[in-house]
């Protein structure tokens, strides 16, 4: 099979991220598919394997929008692609309800499907900092 | 710009995991920028081999039981740069397993030198192993 056929490109992999650079993260997760998996890496309290949408919201992502000020955004610094998978360089420039500068940096490994969308998600980000944020204002 | 292959990164990070790490390192350029990504004490923007190197593998190696070995999962290709997600096999003074992952995105130079490097990590880790054994 020759890969470049099912191959999402660079655009469209921008189009997706979009949504986190507007902070509607929604219209991101409506591109997932019902059994997608999603790895958050390292070790701290929002890190594991989220089996579904609903799993990575109540494990991870609600958990991290109710300590912080702002909506949800990621600004995107790169986009390397490779067949069906994405890398993608991140970074947020948020504040915690407290006040402290949350400016994590992330690179997520992100794989299409045929139908270009999204399969699975695993993400790198500075685990002590993701941490730190959570323990201040919990 | 010539491309790099899956190949070729396999090969040079295969050092990495058999205590060749000089080996990998006489591809990297004196001049690469290395950036350690994160919070922890190893973390930076550094402008050159040697000072990459002496802040962080030098560092890392006393605190090693066997140095920093570092294992390739996943590499991913696209023009001059590398994607490699890689885990440390590594057990920390104290005994405890040092068990790092790792996502580096790699640039190489018309040689096929790497010329720039972003390293993610888990810097949580990363603190806890030196607060305990340096």
């Amino acid at each position: 099979m020759n890969k470049s056929l099912l191959a999402i490109s660079k655009s469209e992999v921008q189009e997706v991220f979009s949504y986190w650079e507007t902070g509607q993260p929604d219209k991101f997760f409506n591109r997932l598919t019902e059994d997608f998996e999603w790895t958050v890496m390292g070790t701290h309290p929002l890190a594991g394997v989220f089996k579904g949408k609903d799993a990575y919201l109540n494990g991870a992502f609600n958990r991290l929008s109710k300590v912080l000020k702002d909506d949800v955004r990621l600004k995107v610094i790169a986009i390397y692609v490779d067949g069906q998978t994405a890398i993608v360089e991140l970074k947020s420039f948020m504040t915690a309800k407290y006040g402290h500068p949350y400016h994590n940096s992330y690179c997520w490994i992100v794989h299409f499907d045929d139908e270009k969308q999204i399969s699975a998600i695993t993400a790198y980000l500075d685990s002590a900092l993701l941490k730190q944020i959570l323990e201040e204002n919990e | 710009m010539s491309d790099i292959s899956q190949v070729e990164v396999r090969n040079l990070f295969h050092h990495l995991q058999v205590n060749e790490s000089e080996k990998f390192f006489a591809h990297v350029r004196d001049d690469v920028q290395w950036t350690v990504k994160g919070t922890h004490p190893l973390a930076g923007h550094y402008q050159s081999k040697q000072s990459f190197l002496e802040a962080t593998f030098m560092r890392l190696n006393p605190i090693l039981q066997e140095g920093v070995v570092l294992k390739v999962e996943h590499i991913f290709t696209a023009d001059n740069t590398a994607v490699v997600e890689m885990k440390s096999l590594s057990t920390a003074k104290n005994g405890k397993p040092f068990n790092n992952t790792y996502c580096w995105v790699v640039e190489f130079d018309s040689d096929k030198k790497i010329v720039a490097v972003r390293a993610y990590l888990d810097s949580a880790l990363v603190q806890q192993v030196v607060d305990e054994n340096e």
